[in-house]
């Protein structure tokens, strides 16, 4: 689950930096970076924000940046922040790393913000995408025997909200659209990746318990 | 329907059950009602639940989609089946394999219904972690997880059940424009404009005619469906209450 702080025995592995300098000297540009960033930041780009600038200071630690370090950093800086008793942590979602508070402060932001109200997905929607989530990519066809209901109403719903798009045409008869989800449904299902959607045999054991 | 003793309801709020929930819907609404496994739900017992709620829907004047009726032909096949000595072997086997196509139709259905159950839970849980410049993440807010989405089967179960305890008198002295939707549309959004949350019960007068509680009913689904209201239940067969949407968010 990305909503929950970076796992800690992410990223294990040979890392040229020390923890200590890690600590001391990336850590805190981390930290710089995610704050003010305003979505995730890829792994990729920290990498080479990381490689750039370091070198550009002539950072002892600039050439042995790698993707594998960036994680350290960012499990370091979670250590950091839980540490600290921050209410701030760090945050895998859609395939980077970004800061946000914890649960437990959402009641004083939400009066902040003076947001109160439900989901704004309803069930049918909500099927619809899982279906899409699950079997993408799937025809509207293929949903609609799945719900037994026509699903279009749906799909023009989340297809607005950009959590499900068009991602081509199925070689059948009438040639019709594929649909599956977009990287901004990963955001706001604070989901790194697909994967890790629980395995729909969970559901069926369910079922059967 | 339109024609027969409930002519009540103007035609323009004509509410199609399959713009909200499928048979397959149904089907589980009844299989939760018995507490049973899917696999061993007792097709025969369900299939008189199944048509009665059909005929109820009629008679309020929501229109079942064919698709209801197909699986209300394959309840009452399956159900004649296991009442009578069968004259084929071949003929049962087909049967068997309709009934089992149907309970796995079911239990697809169901697996879906759990993914969506989990996906809402994701969202809420990733609504109440906030970013910065993000200003309306949205998602139901944290203390009111155990708040279910009220399916079109429980409101109409419901709502059957208001109708059975308020004894209300039925159509016959009810003139056909006496209670247009369209009137008591304008009146719950009214009600629905204070902006509190409406519990299910209250929306229905203790007095009213019977003619007016389902013009009331329709009125409600027709909010649901342009997505003014929202019904939320303390979980499954718990109360329900009726959300108002603001037009804004509705709008984005």
């Amino acid at each position: 689950m990305s909503n929950d702080p970076v796992a800690a025995d992410a990223g294990v592995g040979v890392i040229a930096v020390s923890d200590e300098i890690l600590r001391g000297h990336v850590v805190p540009i981390l930290e710089a970076v995610l704050y003010a960033a305003e979505e995730p930041v890829p792994v990729a780009e920290i990498v080479e924000v990381l490689t750039k600038v370091g070198a550009d200071q002539d950072r002892a630690w600039a050439t042995e940046v790698s993707v594998r370090l960036v994680e350290r950093v960012a499990i370091l800086l979670s250590d950091r922040l839980m540490e600290a008793g921050s209410s701030l942590q760090v945050l895998e979602v859609a395939g980077g790393f970004r800061l946000g508070t914890r649960p437990q402060f959402d009641p004083w932001i939400r009066a902040l913000r003076q947001v109160e109200r439900p989901s704004r997905l309803s069930v049918a929607a909500l099927e619809t995408l899982a279906v899409a989530a699950y079997r993408q990519p799937v025809t509207a066809a293929e949903i609609a025997a799945v719900r037994g209901v026509d699903p279009s109403a749906s799909l023009r719903t989340l297809r607005e909200q950009g959590l499900v798009r068009i991602t081509g045409r199925k070689r059948a008869v009438g040639r019709p659209f594929t649909y599956g989800t977009t990287r901004h449904f990963l955001e706001i299902f604070g989901l790194r990746d697909l994967d890790e959607l629980p395995d729909p045999e969970e559901f069926e054991e369910l079922l059967e318990a | 329907m339109a024609d027969g003793g409930g002519a009540v309801i103007d035609d323009r709020f004509r509410v199609q059950v399959g713009e909200f929930d499928g048979p397959l819907d149904l089907l589980l609404h009844l299989v939760r009602s018995h507490e049973v496994e899917i696999r061993h739900l007792p097709l025969a017992e369900i299939t008189g639940e199944y048509l009665e709620i059909l005929r109820f829907l009629e008679e309020i004047d929501l229109d079942p989609a064919s698709e209801f009726l197909e699986v209300a032909a394959s309840l009452v096949r399956l159900k004649a089946q296991a009442l009578l000595p069968s004259p084929s072997v071949a003929g049962n086997e087909a049967l068997d394999a309709e009934q089992e196509a149907l309970l796995e139709q079911l239990v697809e259905h169901q697996v879906t219904r759990m993914a969506a159950r989990d996906l809402g839970g994701r969202e809420a849980k990733a609504a109440s972690v906030w970013f910065r410049g993000e200003p309306n993440p949205g998602g139901i807010a944290a203390q009111r997880s155990e708040v279910v989405e009220a399916d079109l089967f429980s409101l109409v179960a419901a709502f059957r059940e208001l109708l059975t305890d308020l004894k209300a008198p039925s159509l016959f002295s009810v003139s056909a424009d006496q209670y247009p939707v369209a009137e008591r549309v304008e009146a719950l959004r009214t009600r629905l404009r204070t902006g509190e949350p409406l519990p299910f019960d209250e929306l229905f007068a203790k007095g009213d005619p019977r003619g007016k509680l389902i013009a009331t009913f329709l009125a409600l689904l027709e909010l649901i469906r342009s997505g003014e209201a929202r019904a939320f239940q303390e979980a499954s067969f718990g109360k329900i209450v009726i959300f108002p949407l603001e037009i804004l968010e509705h709008a984005q």
